[in-house]
């Protein structure tokens, strides 16, 4: 008898605390699943024909993407590409294409500041790229803990007709860090 | 007939503000107010009489514009005249609001994406700049611009012309229509030198609803395009190269002209066949490519009677009365949605009920007249 009422009281109790998750996620609009920030699939990579022509080509979007807005989705664009060609030759251990690529996407992340800023200097509501860049912001910094942490710290680049030079990759991985939280901070407060 | 016919656009043009967007203030006067607010309830609220309303305006306007075009020697002695009878019709349409379709609010916000905010509505799209106050009465503002670069730079002078104002901006909008449409119904007369071959254009309801009253860019797309063909037909070089540049002008406007860009081979082609293919291939692309893209819209019907308008009249009067009857038919799609106030439901096979009708009494009259004419013969 006592287990009875023990199990009725359990099942009222599991029912309840049902009911009212439910009401909390319908009410509230609570969702654990936040819609990702995706990075592209990788493009022409350093060695291929098109490389050059596909550099070009991001060089000659720069006045086709005129305009605060546009010039903020060509940045976030070049920003998210150069990441994930610095990603690629960095797995395949082309590490001084690969800092430069890293570099490239930095300048162009750090580029959104400026374009923000004329957004909102010509009265543009850039609430939603605001939030996107910090979105962008995030998975970039991802990316790059996950590459500080399979990368050496230094490299000695020895080029076959120069002098042998040293890479230090995971200061590299620091200075994109930090400019990218500085960026995002930036940004946030325009 | 003509009064008749003024008249009864005069009062499409007062009841076209009863269509007004509810999140559209065109002016707070209060004169507009009083003038604006009784058409307003009646289209929103009293649907059913609405539709009933343009159901007879559409009518009478095809009935009267069968007149003029049948007495169109007796109406309009000469083309001075049928000017002069165009330009206050002009007048009086382009200070309607355009009523049935969005696509000029549509214009007047790319334009302002490209000339006020300096965007490229290529890569932004309206509703990307969230404090755009026409984002309340603009649809599709979640599209990139839809049309070609020279589009986008024409509709420059009436975004400039309307210096903010919404309304000022939609009558430049419309002033630009008018010009347009002027201009092509003088081509024609300078081509054809036949009064019905510029009535069967200049006056059919359609082209007055499309061009004038809701201000599509169709006919902007034709004039060049047609011109383009015409200017190709020269022996001078200059012309040929300038005619091919209209055509591909007119591509940069549209897509659509660019089926009419094997005509340009067909040299030994008279010009009526010329004209006669380009209204095929055009009304063919109308018909198939419409559905399959969106749908039946009525202002595609402007790619065709355009190009018809150049044919000789008798020899393809049966092509003449196709496009009236098709015409009405496709201006009667617009009744389903303003007795229902949605698209959906049954109002996709209503739509097509309505474009088929008149294009099948049409022919069944045609093949009773055959029949007769056979048997008299005989």
């Amino acid at each position: 008898m006592y287990s009875k009422e023990r199990e009725e009281y359990m099942r009222t109790f599991l029912l309840n605390v049902t009911i009212s998750i439910f009401l909390l996620f319908v009410i509230c609009h609570l969702s654990f699943v936040r819609a990702a920030y995706m990075l592209p699939y990788p493009s022409y990579m350093p060695g291929n024909r098109l490389y050059a022509v596909s550099r070009m080509i991001d060089r000659m979007k720069k006045y086709w993407y005129f305009g605060a807005i546009s010039q903020v989705k060509y940045h976030l664009e070049l920003s998210d590409k150069y990441l994930v060609e610095a990603k690629t030759l960095f797995e395949y251990k082309q590490y001084m294409l690969a800092t430069d690529a890293l570099l490239r996407s930095t300048e162009a992340f750090q580029a959104l500041e400026d374009d923000i800023r004329r957004g909102v200097d010509q009265n543009k509501d850039m609430t939603v790229f605001v939030d996107e860049i910090e979105d962008a912001g995030s998975v970039h910094q991802e990316v790059l803990l996950s590459l500080k942490s399979s990368t050496p710290e230094t490299f000695l680049w020895t080029p076959e007709k120069a002098s042998s030079s040293d890479l230090f990759l995971s200061k590299e991985f620091d200075y994109a860090y930090d400019l990218i939280s500085s960026t995002v901070e930036k940004v946030k407060q325009l | 007939m003509t009064i008749a016919f003024f008249i009864i656009f005069l009062f499409l043009s007062i009841v076209s503000y009863g269509f007004i967007d509810p999140n559209l203030i065109l002016s707070s006067h209060p004169l507009v107010i009083s003038f604006i607010k009784p058409l307003f309830h009646i289209v929103y609220q009293q649907r059913l009489f609405t539709a009933g309303l343009f159901f007879i305006i559409l009518l009478t306007q095809f009935f009267l514009f069968r007149k003029i075009f049948i007495n169109s020697q007796r109406v309009f002695p000469s083309i001075q005249s049928l000017f002069k009878y165009l330009f206050p019709l002009a007048c009086i349409l382009v200070i309607s609001y355009p009523m049935v379709s969005y696509d000029l609010f549509n214009y007047m916000t790319t334009a302002k994406v490209t000339f006020t905010h300096l965007e490229n509505p290529y890569i932004v799209m309206p509703i990307e700049i969230a404090n755009e106050p026409n984002l309340f009465f603009t649809r599709a503002a979640n599209k990139l611009a839809l049309y070609g670069p020279i589009w986008i730079l024409l509709t420059w002078i009436p975004h400039a012309l309307g210096m903010g104002n919404i309304w000022q901006t939609i009558i430049s909008f419309k002033l630009m229509s008018a010009f347009w449409y002027l201009s092509f119904c003088f081509l024609v007369w300078r081509v054809t030198k036949n009064m019905k071959n510029v009535i069967f254009f200049a006056l059919n309801p359609l082209v007055l609803i499309e061009v004038l009253v809701v201000g599509h860019n169709d006919l902007v797309m034709m004039a060049l395009s047609l011109s383009g063909i015409l200017l190709w037909e020269s022996k001078k070089l200059v012309n040929r190269i300038s005619g091919l540049m209209l055509l591909v002008f007119s591509m940069c406007i549209k897509g659509a002209t660019v089926v009419l860009l094997p005509l340009l081979f067909l040299r030994k082609f008279s010009r009526d066949k010329i004209f006669l293919l380009a209204s095929f291939l055009l009304l063919i692309l109308f018909i198939i490519a419409g559905p399959i893209r969106e749908e039946l819209y009525p202002w595609y019907a402007i790619w065709f009677l355009s190009s018809a308008s150049f044919l000789s009249y008798p020899k393809y009067l049966w092509f003449w009365q196709f496009g009236i009857v098709f015409s009405l038919g496709l201006e009667l799609r617009y009744i389903p949605y303003m007795a229902m106030g949605y698209y959906e439901g049954p109002g996709p096979m209503l739509r097509t009920v309505l474009t088929i009708i008149p294009v099948v009494v049409w022919g069944l009259w045609k093949l009773k007249n055959f029949q007769i004419s056979k048997i008299k013969k005989s």
